[in-house]
């Protein structure tokens, strides 16, 4: 099970004078279990790429295969795509709508076709996985808790799909510091627990490289760049070409690397640069 | 779909008729409407269509994009035809079964079209040359001799320029709550009516909490602006007459003397 695009072009208002490219020509292939992270300044079709995943928008031109469901660009029933492909949107906690957050949660699986029983069970789950305390919660309403836990419970509504592949648009924005670590922290654990294939848009560099094992970086609706984490960062000049930043510790190794300091690369990650700038210290 | 209709949307470009004074197009197109209505000969039909197709060659926009508009009002158009087509009585010129066509019927039909037609391309050229902040205001000039009878003239200009700045935004976050929603396996599409009303419930009810809550801000933001309604309030833009509007004036009372003398014949 593997999510493949080939040539796959989408274009918005096709025909009329505001035609414009959503993508261009997007070639990519995300195996099963692969954490990616997908960066790029706004408007360079991150979303409109999650979307087509997830069957929302259909290609123009080119193959799109998900799952091994092949979306065309006619009108089929897509279902059976939607339970495999869970997508969070940006702010996901203004789609919340029923009176408890039970409820909500069981919106997704209730609309599956699954029974109460399943549903109130697939909620119980996803509660517990998101980090929300399900006994205490599951009857409050779902627009008296705080804005964080609003967050939680919408992502909760599309875990509780039980989806194989997880995207999130920009899925910490507005939140706390304290918000922001603890449903990174969560996510990573569900990548690895359930071994959910992971697709986040994110414009914090520190925390696609902190949760993502590859980087796919998006401009004017191509992709510019398609690299493990572990080179991602290399090119710190490129990065800037595309009005976009290197993680901050990326940087310091860079610049550090620049004034003759024998480091390999630029770590993405704090603890790398950590364990690198140690071993160059004792060394010396 | 909504992309087709032109009436209500701003085509923006220089040409005499967006250099009017707002005041000016909304007047006369209150008198146009009038006039398609009193209209009743073929010849005062041809003076009609003149002017309209005058106004349309001066006003800049392209005729095709004045056609587009047209097409969403296909439907009713058809239907007045057929109607006056098939049900008025008179002397009949085709008859079959239960069918029948009168000759009062199919000149009644050709005008009714004709007469709608140019109710359609008038009045939309009048949004299709002013900004909605342009008739706003005007509205709200035209208005304003009503103040002192208790009329708040200023409030509801700015309540309709409020409305028509976030039409657009309401039809982004539909959008945005529905493919939410239909990620989330919602299905607006199929089912029988009262499924289908009940399918709307989940956009529906994130939808109005968050028009609550912009209304909440926006009326905070206008409050932080020191906004406290019309009373001394200057303008940027300060609607004035000029020698233009003056001949507009002339043109639409050549116009109406034009009709009623052709009447007469």
């Amino acid at each position: 099970m593997s999510i493949t695009l080939k040539n796959v072009s989408h274009e918005y208002n096709p025909g009329t004078t505001f035609a414009t490219f959503g993508l261009k020509d997007v070639s990519l292939h995300i195996e099963n279990g692969e954490a990616v992270g997908i960066i790029g300044p706004t408007g360079s079709g991150k979303s409109t790429l999650l979307q087509h995943i997830n069957g929302l928008l259909r290609p123009t031109s080119g193959e799109l295969e998900v799952e091994g469901i092949q979306i065309t660009g006619d009108k089929q029933n897509l279902s059976e795509l939607r339970k495999k492909v869970g997508l969070v949107f940006q702010y996901p906690e203004y789609q919340l709508f029923e009176e408890t957050i039970a409820k909500d949660i069981a919106f997704g699986p209730l609309n599956l076709g699954l029974s109460q029983e399943e549903a109130d069970l697939r909620v119980k789950e996803a509660m517990e996985l998101i980090g929300l305390d399900y006994e205490l919660l599951k009857d409050r309403s779902p627009f008296e808790i705080s804005g964080g836990q609003k967050r939680r419970v919408a992502i909760a509504g599309v875990l509780a799909m039980n989806p194989s592949v997880l995207m999130l648009d920009e899925p910490t924005a507005g939140l706390d510091p304290l918000g922001r670590s603890q449903l990174l922290d969560t996510l990573r654990s569900l990548h690895k627990q359930k071994n959910i294939t992971l697709i986040i848009i994110s414009h914090s560099m520190e925390e696609i490289a902190s949760i993502s094992s590859r980087i796919i970086l998006m401009k004017d609706g191509e992709i510019k760049m398609d690299k493990p984490v572990t080179e991602a960062f290399e090119d710190v000049e490129f990065f800037e070409e595309c009005g976009m930043d290197v993680p901050v510790i990326s940087r310091i190794m860079y610049e550090l690397r620049k004034a003759g300091k024998p480091f390999a690369r630029n770590y993405a990650t704090v603890q790398e640069a950590q364990e690198a700038i140690v071993k160059v210290v004792r060394h010396a | 779909m909504l992309r087709d209709i032109t009436v209500g949307q701003y085509y923006p470009a220089d040409s005499v008729l967006h250099r009017l004074d707002p005041r000016t197009k909304l007047t006369a197109t209150m008198f146009f409407i009038i006039v398609t209505f009193i209209v009743k000969t073929p010849i005062q039909y041809a003076l009609l269509g003149l002017f309209v197709l005058m106004n349309i060659l001066l006003s800049k926009v392209p005729v095709k994009f004045m056609i587009r508009g047209l097409r969403s009002i296909m439907f009713i158009l058809l239907f007045a035809f057929t109607i006056n087509l098939f049900f008025t009585p008179g002397t009949p010129i085709f008859q079959w079964w239960r069918i029948r066509i009168t000759y009062e019927g199919l000149r009644l039909a050709f005008m009714m079209m004709i007469r709608l037609t140019l109710l359609i391309l008038g009045t939309s050229l009048m949004t299709l040359t002013s900004s909605p902040i342009q008739l706003t205001d005007g509205i709200e000039k035209l208005l304003s001799p009503f103040k002192r009878i208790g009329f708040p003239a200023h409030e509801v200009a700015m309540m309709m320029s409020i409305a028509l700045r976030f039409i657009p935004t309401l039809l982004e976050e539909t959008d945005k709550i529905m493919k939410a929603q239909m990620a989330r396996g919602a299905d607006f599409e199929s089912g029988r009516l009262i499924k289908r009303a009940k399918a709307l419930v989940p956009l529906l009810v994130p939808l109005f909490i968050a028009s609550f809550k912009r209304a909440d801000d926006l009326a905070s933001a206008m409050e932080a602006r020191c906004y406290r309604g019309g009373t001394g309030r200057t303008r940027l833009h300060e609607l004035r007459y000029t020698y233009r509007d003056a001949i507009a004036y002339l043109i639409l009372i050549g116009l109406f003397a034009g009709v009623f003398l052709l009447g007469k014949l």
